[in-house]
């Protein structure tokens, strides 16, 4: 039998199939939200609702947008020589945050991930491929994937899709992919940091 | 709070919560185990190096509060196998070992001859030597023979007679290589080769360190290692999901 009423319930069932919420999360959320006012409760169902139905695909870069071209897509002050490919539009978000890249992106909308089912056809990678041949103005593509097996094997992936493919209007000149740094965080001590973290900002050291 | 010590390797993680991750462990002292690793996805945490596919660490765990899910509090990696994640190929061939562990191992019990095998298994990828499918077909034989389903390969599994001049048929849950007057038809039938039984008798007694003396053209290598995954799929009644991959990746790159 049931513990909650049916309306209470079924909001607890929805709850659960959020990502990292359990049986106890979905209680605690619940509740928090049964004892704010009703409109707190509207204004939430409508932003989601909202956002749902607006958001889609940028027709490009496959960041979310409400128009056909995202924000970045389309602002005409943008480097279209360079490309940084993420897995997510909160990857984008979070290199917006740092104010110093001025290029294009492309959403993967993943990584490839065999043990979890993800294969190539589940990520946008033909339209990667086919932006990249018709665009032609890129002369770098930046692989901007977790540093983890499954973000290298995306990574060398599209390296290998790119392979050789010619920077338009420069005779002799092929794409660059590359891959971003890996080493310390900042503010980390060196004491502390792990072989392998300390192996990857050996080979990434660069002058100074 | 209980910490205990433990060997073990990275089969899988997967992100949990905010800032979280879920990973499975292959571990020496309990088998295979999952484990909350708080904080894994920040990049300041200090166990997210340890936590790549098949990297070797020392971890400390305790028991979490929800059933079978562990805590990971400490790792100290002791192999992170650099030379399989180079490339690829090599990349993939780790996916499928971990893939064929995940589903093939469930409980929670040690399994030491297993856990040598899949160490030795790396260190003849990582040293090259073989095929990666050479060396999956040989772990998967052996695989096998350790998990209790060894497959009859001398005489046939059912009337023990021998196999010389016969056609021979692999069949899961028969007890492995059958001559063709015991299994005449059937779905479950695997066809091999007498030669191709040869190879797998050769795999099975040949240490791993040493399974590259083995030289198999790749149209017959790759049958045999087709063959051997499908056997174990059927035994363990379970797909693996990244077999299909493999096979695109290596026809593609």
């Amino acid at each position: 039998m049931a513990e909650y009423p049916p309306s209470l319930e079924r909001l607890l069932h929805e709850l659960e199939k959020l990502p990292g919420v359990g049986p106890r999360s979905a209680q605690r959320l619940a509740f928090h939200m049964l004892k704010q006012p009703l409109e707190a409760a509207k204004a939430l169902s409508a932003a989601l609702l909202d956002a749902r139905t607006r958001l889609h695909p940028c027709r490009d870069c496959f960041n979310l947008t409400e128009e056909t071209l995202c924000r970045i897509c389309a602002q005409a002050t943008r480097d279209r020589a360079s490309l940084l490919v993420v897995e997510d539009p909160s990857d984008v978000a979070a290199f917006e945050r740092t104010r110093e890249y001025h290029g294009l992106y492309h959403v993967l909308g993943g990584t490839l991930s065999p043990l979890e089912g993800r294969g190539p056809q589940d990520l946008t990678l033909d339209a990667l491929v086919s932006r990249v041949q018709k665009d032609g103005g890129f002369k770098e593509v930046i692989v901007a994937t977790d540093p983890t097996v499954e973000g290298d094997s995306t990574g060398l992936y599209i390296q290998q899709l790119l392979k050789g493919m010619p920077v338009h209007g420069e005779p002799g000149r092929t794409i660059k992919v590359s891959r971003l740094a890996r080493g310390l965080p900042s503010g980390g001590d060196v004491e502390y940091a792990d072989e392998t973290t300390l192996l990857k900002a050996l080979e990434g050291r660069r002058e100074i | 709070m209980n910490f205990q010590p433990a060997r073990g390797f990275v089969l899988a993680a997967s992100p949990y919560a905010e800032a979280d991750k879920i990973v499975q462990l292959y571990t020496l002292q309990w088998g295979r185990v999952r484990a909350l690793v708080k904080g894994a996805r920040k990049p300041k945490s200090r166990l997210s190096p340890a936590l790549d596919l098949f990297n070797e660490s020392g971890f400390s765990l305790h028991k979490g509060r929800s059933g079978d899910l562990y805590v990971l509090s400490q790792a100290k990696v002791l192999d992170t196998h650099p030379e399989l994640k180079k490339d690829l190929p090599a990349i993939t061939a780790l996916q499928v070992l971990a893939d064929i562990l995940i589903q093939a191992i469930h409980d929670a019990e040690p399994h030491p001859d297993i856990y040598g095998l899949v160490r030795r298994t790396l260190a003849a990828l990582e040293a090259k030597a073989g095929d990666p499918e050479l060396i999956l077909a040989a772990f998967t034989v052996k695989f096998l023979d350790l998990s209790g389903y060894p497959l009859e390969l001398d005489a046939c599994a059912e009337c023990g007679t021998s196999l010389e001049k016969k056609k021979i048929h692999l069949i899961p849950h028969r007890g492995g290589a059958l001559c063709g007057d015991c299994c005449a038809s059937g779905p479950e039938r695997l066809k091999v080769s007498p030669a191709g039984l040869e190879v797998l008798k050769k795999m099975r007694t040949l240490p791993m360190e040493k399974i590259h003396i083995l030289k198999l053209k790749p149209p017959f290598l790759r049958e045999i290692f087709l063959t051997m995954l499908e056997y174990l799929e059927r035994t363990i009644e379970k797909r693996l999901k990244t077999v299909e991959y493999y096979l695109r990746i290596s026809s593609k790159f």
